[in-house]
């Protein structure tokens, strides 16, 4: 009887040890590269029509594209959780007409040129979520060159009849003109 | 002497111009912006994903002091946080629908009222807009080791599923319901 008193306190105290690891919680350290958002809004009281949900990881003085980020492979343009676009108004992306809606962006960088890619895939973390059959739209941009840049990127710039969205890291931009259809009056 | 006079225009008009051309990112964030989800074990798809920004402690009292009891407190920093319901759920025991919603708070010393609003995509609590209230709930504080990063995480204990809202000793801990019965029901 002892015994089987001794064994329900020892598988009691258990319990309560493995119950006590239950309840504590654990909260995330912040991330190394930080997430970020960018909006594009026709002006600063507007509501938004394009929106960058991205993680910025840094260069710490590593070469970054065909280094760090190998080229011809699929990248998750940024860090941690894919990076995440949303359109409120149905767009042109470079050259593929897309619905508005969520998207996650993805990009084949290359030394010349890469491909952009918009999957429907969303909610999944870098590119280990990417599946070809949920491509909405690809399309293609020319690498041009700046002055350095320590972060990851992502901005908008309002050109007369588009607006620019510009993907930079080191020397490195990528620009795909994207076109916001007016609403039908 | 005029020559140097349009050299110097010239060469402003081209630094001016280079100026408006480039492309101007914003700086990394001091509070940064990070993301939680909640995910149902079996199912791909999350039930619950958390956008906001993650202020660092400078003082020694969070609430009630660098975050006044009794304001509306845009719950993180920057932009307005955001949540988004992937399913029908209960939210601090009231019914909210799937879909996409700003959360602010008004922190008090014993318990906090938390508000889900459909004005998204704003700025802080600048543009918060009570007509635009989806709920209010009022939750319990409760008070635990400190951090010093404020962080929002979903918590499981034997029946129920929280979301805690963490910063220095201060816990709330909003209570979901997400089981496909209730879903159903809805």
């Amino acid at each position: 009887m002892k015994k089987y008193s001794l064994k329900i306190t020892l598988i009691f105290i258990t319990f309560l040890l493995l119950s006590g690891n239950n309840y504590a919680q654990d909260f995330k350290d912040l991330d190394k590269s930080p997430h970020d958002i960018a909006y594009y809004r026709a002006n600063k009281i507007s509501p938004p029509i394009i929106k960058a949900l991205y993680g910025r990881p840094l260069k710490n003085g590593r070469e970054v594209f065909g280094e760090l980020v190998p080229y011809d492979k699929v990248w998750r343009v940024g860090a941690n959780e894919a990076t995440e676009i949303r359109f409120y108004k149905d767009v042109t992306f470079g050259d593929k007409e897309v619905k508005s809606g969520t998207y996650v962006l993805y990009a084949i960088p290359g030394e010349i040129e890469w491909t952009l890619i918009l999957s429907s895939n969303i909610d999944v973390w870098g590119s280990n979520g990417y599946k070809e059959k949920y491509d909405v739209a690809r399309t293609k941009a020319k690498v041009s060159r700046a002055e350095s840049l320590e972060a990851f990127s992502i901005g908008f710039k309002e050109k007369k009849k588009h607006v620019n969205m510009t993907l930079g890291w080191g020397t490195t931009r990528i620009t795909v003109p994207i076109i916001v259809e007016q609403e039908q009056i | 002497m005029k020559n140097i006079f349009f050299t110097t225009v010239f060469v402003f008009a081209f630094i001016l111009q280079s100026q408006l051309y480039a492309q101007r990112f914003d700086q990394l964030d001091k509070d940064p912006t990070d993301i939680s989800y909640l995910h149902n074990k079996k199912a791909s798809q999350p039930l619950v994903k958390v956008v906001y920004g993650r202020p660092q402690k400078h003082n020694d009292i969070v609430f009630g002091h660098e975050v006044p009891y009794g304001e509306i407190w845009k719950t993180g920093a920057n932009e307005a946080t955001e949540v988004k319901f992937y399913h029908n759920m209960k939210f601090g025991n009231k019914l909210v629908q799937a879909g996409t919603y700003v959360m602010h708070t008004i922190p008090g010393e014993k318990e906090w009222t938390i508000i889900l609003n459909s004005n998204t995509d704003t700025w802080g609590a600048y543009f918060y807009d009570e007509s635009k209230d989806v709920l209010r709930v009022k939750v319990p504080v409760k008070t635990a080791k400190e951090i010093d990063v404020f962080s929002i995480a979903f918590m499981n204990d034997f029946k129920n599923t929280f979301m805690v809202l963490a910063w220095d000793t201060t816990r709330v801990n909003i209570p979901l319901e997400t089981n496909n019965e209730l879903i159903a029901k809805i």
